[in-house]
C-alpha cells in the first residue's frame, strides 16, 4: 500500500518534469524566424543580452539597463558580456548548436548574414511595431539583409581613415599631407619621417587588415567583393599594394618585418601608433578614443587616405549590430530593448559613439555636441564621407578569412617565403575557394 | 562403504555451497566497488567516451555548428591529403616534439642527478626547479615569453649590451618555433621530480661495490645509474612525447592565435582549433584532424613500447 503511494508521488513529480523537458526541447528545436504572440506588459520576463567590450562598456550598459528596468518593471535584464568578440562568437555558435543562446546580442562584420542565413536570427520586420527601423537608411541595413529579411540593426557607423600624429610630423618638419596626395607621396613621407626621428620611431604603423580594402576600393570602386558575393579584387590592385609595402620596408618607412608581425593583432594602446612610435596609421574611426587615451597629449588628426584615382575608397559601414535570437521566447520585449538602446535620447547621452557614430539622424544630433575633440574630428570626417557614399556591397559569407589571410601573406612576403606574385595568387585562390562555399 | 560415500557427497555439497557463497560474496564486493566508481564511470562515459564517439561521427560530416551535420563520407580525410597547411603543421609539431623532448629529458636527468647528491637546502632547490613546470603551460607565462623574446624584450636588451640588434624573436619565422622549444625545455620540472624518485630507488650497495672495485663517478653513472633508471626514462619519454604533441596554449598565446609568422608556429592542435572555431567553422574537418592526431600519438607510443624492448632494463 505504502509502496504504491510512493510510486504515485514519483509519477506526480516525473510527469511534469518530462513535459517540461519536451517543451524545452521543442523551443530549442524551433528555428522559425517568425515572431509569435503579443507582448504582455504584465508578464514577468527575463531577457538575456550578450556583447563584447571592456569594463567601461560594461558600466555603460549597466546604467542603460537600470533605466530600461525602471521604465519596464516587469522585465529583468541578465547581462552576459565577454571581453573580446571571438569569445562571444564561440559561445553563440555552441549555444545555437545546443538550441539556446541569449535573447539579444551584438554581432560584427558578416556575422548577421552568416547566422541569418543559417536561420538563427529573428527577422526584425516581424517586430517593427516595437523597434524603430525606419530611422535607419537603406545603406545601413544592407549588411544585415537577405531577401528582404533584416537580421540586425547597426549600433553606429564607422569608417577607415588615416590617423596622423601631429607632434611627430612637426618634429621632422614634414607638413601635414594636403588633400590630394598620392601613394607615392605617402611612401616618401613615411620614409622621411623614419629618417628624421629616433631609431625606434617609424613613418607608418601598417595594419593591413584596415587598409587593404580601402586601397582596392580606389580602383574597383566597390571594394573587395561584388554584389553577387564574388571576388572583385584582382592582381592589378593586390600586387601594387604588396610591392608598396616592400618598398616602405626598404626605405625605412616601415619597421623591421618582425616588428610589423609582432604588432599585427595588438590593441590600439599597444600598437606602434598608440605608443607614439609611428607617425601614421590606418584605423577605424571608432578607435579614436582608445588612441587618444593611449597617446595622451599628442594631438591626432584624421585625414582621408592617399589616392591615385580620385576615389577616397573609404566607406561608412556599420561597426556592430544588435540582433535577436530566432529562438527567443520574448521577441517583442527583446525588440523593445533594442529600440531603447538605439533610439532613446537619454541612453544616447550615456553611450555616445561607443559603438560607432549613430545612424539615426535624431540620435546623432543628440550625440554630436557631447563628443570629445578627437572623436568630434573623427565624426566630421565620417559625415564628410557619408555625403558621398560608395554603397559597397556587404562582405559576403566566407569573407571573414580575409583579415587572417592578408596578414599571413604579408608576413610571407616580408620574410621572403613567397614572392609578391605567388602570395597574391594564393590570396586570390584561397578567397575564391572560401567565397564559393 | 555407504556411510563413506555419504560423507563424500556431503563434503562435495558443502564445497559446492562454499564456492557458490564465495562467488556471491565476490559479486557483492564488486557491486560495492562499482557503486563507489559510479561518479567516475558516469563522468568517463558522459564526458569522455560520449564526446569521442560523437567526434568520430562528426569526422565523416560537414558541420558548422549552426546547421545540422551532413554526412560526407571520407571527404574530410581526402581533403587532408591536399591541405598543405596541415602538412606544414605536422612538420612544425614533429620538429617541436623531436627537438624539445630529448632536451627536456636530458636536462631533467642532469638536474635530478645533481640534486640527488644530498646538498643542503635540497627541498628549496627542488621547488625552484619544479616551479616552471607548474606555470609553464599557463597563459601568463606565454605572455611573459612574448615580452622576453619580443623586439624590445629582455633578450634583445641583453644582446644590445654587446652592440647586437636582434630581431623580434617570437615574430621571425626562423626563430619563433625555437622560442617555444626553449619554453618547453624550461618546464623540465615534472620529469625531474620523477627522475629524483627513481634515483632514490637504486640501492646503495651497487655503488659501494663499484667503489670497492675502483670505478669512478662517471663510470658508475653509465654502468649503474643509467641502466637501472631506464624504466623511468622510458616512462618520462612516453609521457613527454604525448604532452608535446598536445601543446596548444603556448603557441596560441605567443602567436596571438595565428600560428605565425608564416605558419612557423602552426602546431597541429592550433590548426585544428582554427578549423573548428575560426569562421567558417568546420567542426567536421577538425574532428577528422583530431582522430588523425590520436592515430599519430597512438602509433608513436606503440613504436616507443616496441623499441623499449631493446633498451629498457627491468631489475626484477
Amino acid at each position: 500500500m505504502e509502496r504504491t503511494q510512493r510510486r504515485r508521488t514519483h509519477q506526480k513529480i516525473l510527469l511534469p518534469l518530462a513535459l517540461a523537458g519536451l517543451t524545452i526541447s521543442a523551443c530549442g528545436g524551433g528555428s522559425g524566424t517568425e515572431a509569435t504572440g503579443e507582448y504582455d506588459p504584465d508578464a514577468e520576463i527575463t531577457l538575456t543580452i550578450a556583447w563584447w567590450g571592456n569594463d567601461e562598456r560594461v558600466q555603460m550598459m549597466m546604467e542603460v539597463f537600470d533605466l530600461f528596468e525602471d521604465e519596464h518593471p516587469n522585465i529583468a535584464i541578465q547581462a552576459e558580456p565577454t571581453g573580446n568578440p571571438e569569445d562571444l562568437f564561440n559561445r553563440l555558435s555552441t549555444d545555437f548548436a545546443a538550441g539556446g543562446g541569449p535573447d539579444i546580442f551584438a554581432l560584427g562584420g558578416s556575422m548577421p548574414l552568416e547566422y541569418g542565413a543559417a536561420g538563427q536570427l529573428l527577422d526584425l520586420y516581424t517586430v517593427e511595431d516595437y523597434v524603430d527601423i525606419e530611422s535607419y537608411g537603406e545603406f545601413s541595413r544592407v549588411d544585415a539583409t537577405i531577401a528582404d529579411e533584416l537580421y540586425g540593426l547597426p549600433t553606429g557607423g564607422n569608417s577607415i581613415g588615416l590617423l596622423l600624429n601631429e607632434r611627430l610630423f612637426d618634429e621632422v618638419g614634414v607638413p601635414l599631407p594636403e588633400e590630394d596626395w598620392g601613394w607615392d607621396d605617402f611612401v616618401e613621407i613615411a620614409g622621411e619621417i623614419s629618417a628624421g626621428t629616433p631609431d625606434d620611431v617609424y613613418g607608418l604603423d601598417l595594419r593591413i587588415q584596415d587598409a587593404l580594402g580601402v586601397y582596392v576600393s580606389q580602383s574597383t570602386e566597390y571594394g573587395l567583393y561584388d554584389w553577387d558575393g564574388g571576388l572583385l579584387a584582382s592582381e592589378d590592385e593586390l600586387e601594387p599594394w604588396f610591392n608598396q609595402t616592400v618598398e616602405m620596408v626598404e626605405n625605412g618607412g616601415l619597421p623591421d618585418p618582425s616588428i610589423i608581425v609582432e604588432h599585427h593583432n595588438v590593441t590600439p594602446d599597444q600598437s606602434l601608433f598608440g605608443t607614439g612610435h609611428a607617425a601614421m596609421s590606418f584605423a577605424f574611426t571608432n578607435q579614436m578614443p582608445s588612441y587618444t587615451a593611449a597617446l595622451g597629449d599628442d594631438p591626432i588628426h584624421v585625414v582621408a587616405p592617399p589616392t591615385d584615382t580620385g576615389l577616397v575608397g573609404a566607406d561608412v559601414s556599420p561597426s556592430q549590430f544588435w540582433s535577436i535570437n530566432a529562438g527567443t521566447e520574448h521577441p517583442q520585449a527583446a525588440a523593445m530593448l533594442m529600440d531603447f538602446m538605439l533610439n532613446n535620447h537619454e541612453v544616447a547621452e550615456i553611450i555616445k559613439d561607443d559603438r560607432g557614430l549613430p545612424f539615426n539622424p535624431e540620435i546623432l544630433e543628440t550625440v554630436q555636441p557631447l563628443l570629445d575633440p578627437a572623436s568630434a574630428d573623427a565624426a566630421e570626417y565620417l559625415l564628410q564621407i557619408m555625403e558621398d557614399p560608395i554603397g559597397k556591397p556587404p562582405a559576403p559569407p566566407g569573407a571573414s578569412v580575409q583579415r587572417e589571410l592578408s596578414q599571413r601573406m604579408e608576413s610571407d612576403i616580408l620574410f621572403g617565403e613567397r614572392t609578391v606574385e605567388e602570395a597574391v595568387q594564393y590570396w586570390i585562390n584561397h578567397m575564391e575557394e572560401q567565397l564559393e562555399q | 562403504m555407504s556411510s563413506l560415500g555419504e560423507l563424500r557427497t556431503i563434503a562435495k555439497q558443502t564445497k559446492a555451497q562454499k564456492s557458490e557463497k564465495r562467488a556471491k560474496r565476490t559479486y557483492r564486493d564488486n557491486k560495492a566497488g562499482f557503486v563507489f566508481m559510479l561518479p567516475w564511470i558516469t563522468g568517463f562515459f558522459v564526458f569522455t567516451v560520449g564526446p569521442m564517439l560523437v567526434s568520430l561521427y562528426l569526422a565523416f560530416t560537414d558541420y558548422s555548428l549552426l546547421q545540422p551535420p551532413q554526412w560526407t563520407g571520407l571527404d574530410n580525410f581526402t581533403r587532408m591529403w591536399g591541405d598543405e597547411r596541415l602538412w606544414k603543421s605536422l612538420e612544425v609539431t614533429f620538429i617541436y616534439v623531436f627537438v624539445s623532448v630529448p632536451f627536456v629529458l636530458a636536462l631533467a636527468l642532469a638536474v635530478a642527478v645533481l640534486l640527488d647528491r644530498g646538498m643542503r637546502g635540497l627541498s628549496f632547490y627542488r621547488s625552484v626547479f619544479y616551479l616552471p613546470s607548474l606555470m609553464g603551460g599557463s597563459v601568463a607565462v606565454a605572455i611573459l615569453w612574448r615580452q622576453v623574446f619580443g623586439y624590445d624584450g629582455i633578450v634583445n636588451g641583453f644582446l644590445g649590451l654587446f652592440g647586437i640588434q636582434g630581431p623580434g624573436w617570437v615574430a621571425h619565422p626562423d626563430y619563433a618555433l625555437g622560442t617555444l622549444i626553449v619554453l618547453n625545455i624550461w618546464t623540465f620540472g615534472s620529469p625531474m621530480i620523477i627522475f629524483l624518485a627513481g634515483l632514490r630507488q637504486i640501492p646503495d650497495m651497487y655503488y659501494e661495490a663499484a667503489n670497492v672495485d675502483g670505478a669512478g663517478k662517471v663510470r658508475q653513472f653509465f654502468t649503474i645509474t643509467l641502466p637501472l633508471l631506464t624504466p623511468i626514462i622510458f616512462f618520462n619519454l612516453v609521457l613527454q612525447t604525448i604532452f608535446a604533441f598536445q601543446n596548444f596554449t603556448q603557441a596560441y598565446v605567443v602567436s596571438g592565435g595565428t600560428g605565425g609568422p608564416s605558419d612557423s608556429t602552426l602546431f597541429y592542435t592550433l590548426y585544428l582549433y582554427q578549423q573548428a572555431f575560426n569562421s567558417p567553422m568546420q567542426m567536421g574537418y577538425a574532428s577528422a584532424m583530431a582522430w588523425l592526431l590520436v592515430l599519430f600519438i597512438g602509433g608513436l607510443t606503440a613504436v616507443n613500447f616496441w623499441l623499449s624492448k631493446y633498451w629498457v632494463f627491468y631489475d626484477d
